[in-house]
């Protein structure tokens, strides 16, 4: 498996250190923040392979977040990947409409966490779940 | 729809739905080039998104784009041909049903809708200039808008089951809803079991490495072992588990927790100063180098961060959060004060309650769910600490957490 960028934004530092253990274990290069802004910024000065997003943050939420990565032309078909509690199904399509790529909802497992990364790293195109 | 390149079959799409036009309404022969340059100029416009690299510079407002420039070239091919503006609209019908069902963005959606306002528009001067209004014109006329009125109508439906893995055929997000999730009526329940995702999902993941490091034959790494312990002591505070007794009863530990404050408050301003470095001001002052207390570093750690997290989504862009550690009379005081909405008297007075959020915290539009500051005392109170709360509304919040010095000889 090669290795990719990922960058992972989540107001829990737990959940940062938890998926950089199971991902940084895999070989990739993790980084990541704990508010939306941060993350934006990071992001943009160096895109990524992929973008990890929760959804409920202070300041930019990760709907908005992903809203604003599609409209930047270096990031325009970066994946995104959407890790969160909020599994139902109109917050699932909310994240499609923002142009999220995929979904995994908490609590994950760490098989499936490394399933959608290989997944979406996989090809440069952006894919969107359907 | 994947295996056919979108340029191409909506450019099929129009080209057909201006043939239907043509042959429902028995188009005289004299209108046939008119029509045929409407087509033709769309068709080729369609076929310049074939290009590679031509949609690919436009993206997701590729439909945008191409609605945009659509309208220009067909008003430049009628202008050519002296046709009626009203031939337009079924055109921009058709436009109006690509971008519902495509995979265009808000911004295409109503674009759409606002050329074919506009071509309603450019309509009246038909109209009205040579009294020309027949049952035929009118029919043309209205019978767009008749069918954007149904699609409007079942777009604004509820979403059916099973739409989580098709596109969506309606209600794009708004703005608004895009910035604050989808509020449920308040259920504290609920609201606790969403607290609990985030440590169960490190637990989960920390509980995958190490079985896969064991079937590997490879040690525990101790750095998964103690987050794996921080985060069940998390979720423990949240669902308000007293901690079990780590020793027999009636048997004195051999050594209290302790928890240096200085140092944890030191790490803490840290990693909020470098993720809100460029909205806030965070600093940290101690007279002290080193101040313990009697206290699970974990719980109070979580109190803490808990208290900042409040200040932080509290204070306005600019503002000020400053963290003093200061020890009087036998007393450890850490006093963290913002400078941000602050809360009325009453507000302080409610503001330890579960699931309570001020009336400016409510406006102020960040998310929270009123745990946070009822979870702090509780943690608090546990660990022999206690908080106070010092405000005025619009001049920020000064929050006061007190620790007795623990006595001499303390083990």
């Amino acid at each position: 498996m090669s290795a990719a960028s990922v960058f992972i934004v989540d107001d829990d530092p737990g959940v940062l250190e938890a998926v950089t253990a199971v991902l940084a274990g895999d070989g990739h290069h993790v980084a990541g923040a704990v508010d939306g802004p941060t993350a934006l910024l990071a992001v943009l000065s160096d895109p990524p392979d992929l973008l990890v997003l929760d959804v409920n943050m202070p300041g930019l939420n990760g709907w908005e977040l992903c809203d604003i990565v599609r409209r930047q032309a270096v990031t325009r078909d970066l994946p995104v990947l959407f890790l969160t509690g909020r599994g139902e199904v109109r917050d699932r399509i909310t994240a499609l409409q923002v142009g999220g790529s995929d979904h995994l909802t908490k609590p994950f497992r760490a098989e499936e966490l490394r399933g959608k990364v290989r997944a979406l790293t996989a090809g440069s195109r952006r894919k969107r779940f359907r | 729809m994947k295996s056919v390149p979108r340029g191409l079959l909506s450019s099929g799409l129009l080209l057909g739905g201006i043939l239907l036009v043509v042959a429902a309404g028995g188009a005289a022969a004299r209108d046939a080039p008119r029509l045929a340059a409407v087509a033709g100029g769309v068709v080729l416009l369609r076929g310049l998104f074939l290009v590679p690299g031509v949609e690919r510079l436009f993206g997701d407002y590729a439909t945008a784009a191409d609605l945009g420039a659509s309208l220009v070239l067909t008003l430049f091919a009628l202008s050519l041909t002296g046709g009626l503006a009203s031939d337009l609209y079924p055109v921009l019908l058709l436009e109006v049903v690509l971008a519902r069902t495509g995979e265009g963005p808000a911004a295409g959606r109503f674009l759409a809708l606002a050329a074919t306002g506009g071509a309603a528009i450019l309509a009246a001067p038909d109209l009205t200039a040579g009294a020309a209004l027949t049952v035929g014109t009118a029919l043309r006329l209205a019978w767009p808008a008749a069918v954007l009125l149904v699609l409007e109508a079942a777009g604004a439906g509820p979403v059916p089951k099973g739409a989580e893995t098709a596109p969506p055929a309606a209600s794009p997000p708004t703005p608004a809803s895009v910035s604050e999730p989808a509020a449920p009526a308040r259920d504290p329940g609920r609201e606790l079991l969403h607290d609990l995702k985030s440590p169960l999902s490190v637990v989960r993941v920390y509980a995958d490495l190490m079985t896969e490091a064991a079937r590997r034959g490879e040690p525990l790494r101790p750095e998964h072992l103690e987050s794996l312990s921080n985060e069940i002591s998390l979720m423990e505070a949240i669902v308000g588990v007293t901690r079990p007794a780590a020793h027999a009863p009636g048997v004195r530990p051999a050594r209290l927790p302790r928890t240096d404050l200085v140092k944890l408050l030191a790490t803490l301003t840290g990693s909020y100063r470098d993720a809100h470095r460029e909205k806030l001001r965070i600093e940290f002052v101690s007279d002290e180098e080193s101040v313990i207390v009697v206290a699970e570093p974990v719980a109070v750690q979580r109190a803490l961060r808990n208290v900042l997290d409040n200040a932080v989504k509290y204070t306005p862009s600019g503002g000020q959060i400053r963290i003093r550690v200061s020890t009087v009379a036998r007393h450890v005081f850490v006093v963290v004060s913002d400078t941000g909405i602050g809360m009325t008297r009453e507000e302080q007075n409610r503001a330890f309650e579960y699931a309570w959020r001020s009336e400016a915290a409510r406006a102020s539009g960040a998310e929270g769910r009123g745990f946070g500051l009822a979870l702090v005392r509780e943690l608090l109170e546990e660990q022999g600490g206690k908080i106070s709360l010092l405000s005025e509304p619009g001049h920020g919040l000064e929050v006061t957490i007190m620790f007795p010095v623990p006595p001499e000889g303390t083990p």
